[in-house]
């Protein structure tokens, strides 16, 4: 890929990762994700489209599996632990963003999968 | 120039069965710069013309009716105006428009209401650029 390529996408995929981190910020618990969902879902959203397209599999299948929590919590409201583990996976999606490796990814991945079985990923 | 060189290598370790007959005017409608990117990257190489982008919805409505392209491929979440409203609003005008959706939803429901509204067919992000270059051809071949 080019580096003018991998400088737009980059740019904007940690566009998207801070916007998250900034709403994160002001929720405190699981009400207010439920409250802040749909913002939190848009972001989520493009950045599963965008991250597989640099080669960012593992952000874009994060990404991928909280996008449909939170399309859950968009339909059915309240999720339990959602706040924590929505934390969770943007600091990872940003370590791995940032070249530190895939192994928490592997683990949150399964977490996810664990957490919420009935959500499909 | 390429600037998704993966794109061009991805695609000429496959045997390109699709390409066009005849150059093609496609329009591309997206708020990422990235998928735009990607996207003209994919359209020269299926030696197509690259005639006009959009980063928003309203944009996309202007520009389509400025440049008539034989093809527009419209994201779905986009900014100003979405997917849906655009392509109500350029049928209403165009009902020949051939229109793709791009989307990174698996929202089925979606996806069917777009088709109502007019698009013909869509293409799901992250993209297999094969599958792009079969789409556009096939949508091109389509009689409106």
């Amino acid at each position: 890929m080019s580096d003018n390529f991998l400088r737009i996408a980059r740019k904007e995929i940690q566009e998207e990762l801070d916007a998250l981190d900034q709403i994160l910020t002001r929720c405190g618990n699981d009400m207010d994700i439920s409250d802040n969902a749909q913002s939190i879902e848009k972001h989520l959203h493009k950045i599963k489209g965008l991250a597989p397209m640099m080669g960012q599999n593992d952000v874009g299948e994060i990404a991928k599996m909280t996008d449909a929590i939170l399309k859950y919590v968009i339909v059915n409201g309240v999720l339990k632990g959602i706040c924590q583990i929505l934390v969770e996976s943007n600091l990872v999606m940003k370590e791995v963003f940032s070249g530190a490796g895939t192994k928490n990814a592997i683990e949150l991945k399964n977490k996810l999968r664990q957490t919420y079985p009935n959500v499909p990923d | 120039m390429c600037q998704t060189d993966t794109i061009r290598l991805s695609l000429n370790r496959k045997k390109i069965n699709h390409l066009a007959k005849d150059m093609a005017r496609i329009m591309v409608a997206d708020d990422s710069d990235t998928v735009r990117m990607v996207l003209k990257d994919v359209i020269e190489i299926g030696h197509h013309e690259l005639v006009a982008e959009a980063s928003n919805g309203v944009e996309a409505v202007e520009k389509f009716n400025a440049t008539k392209p034989d093809l527009l491929l419209l994201d779905l979440a986009m900014p100003k105006k979405d997917g849906l409203d655009t392509i109500k609003e350029i049928i209403a005008n165009n009902p020949n428009a051939k229109i793709v959706m791009i989307t990174a939803s698996d929202n089925l429901k979606t996806m069917q209401e777009c088709l109502k509204e007019g698009a013909l067919s869509y293409i799901l992000k992250p993209f297999d650029f094969d599958q792009v270059l079969k789409i556009i051809v096939r949508t091109l071949d389509r009689n409106s």
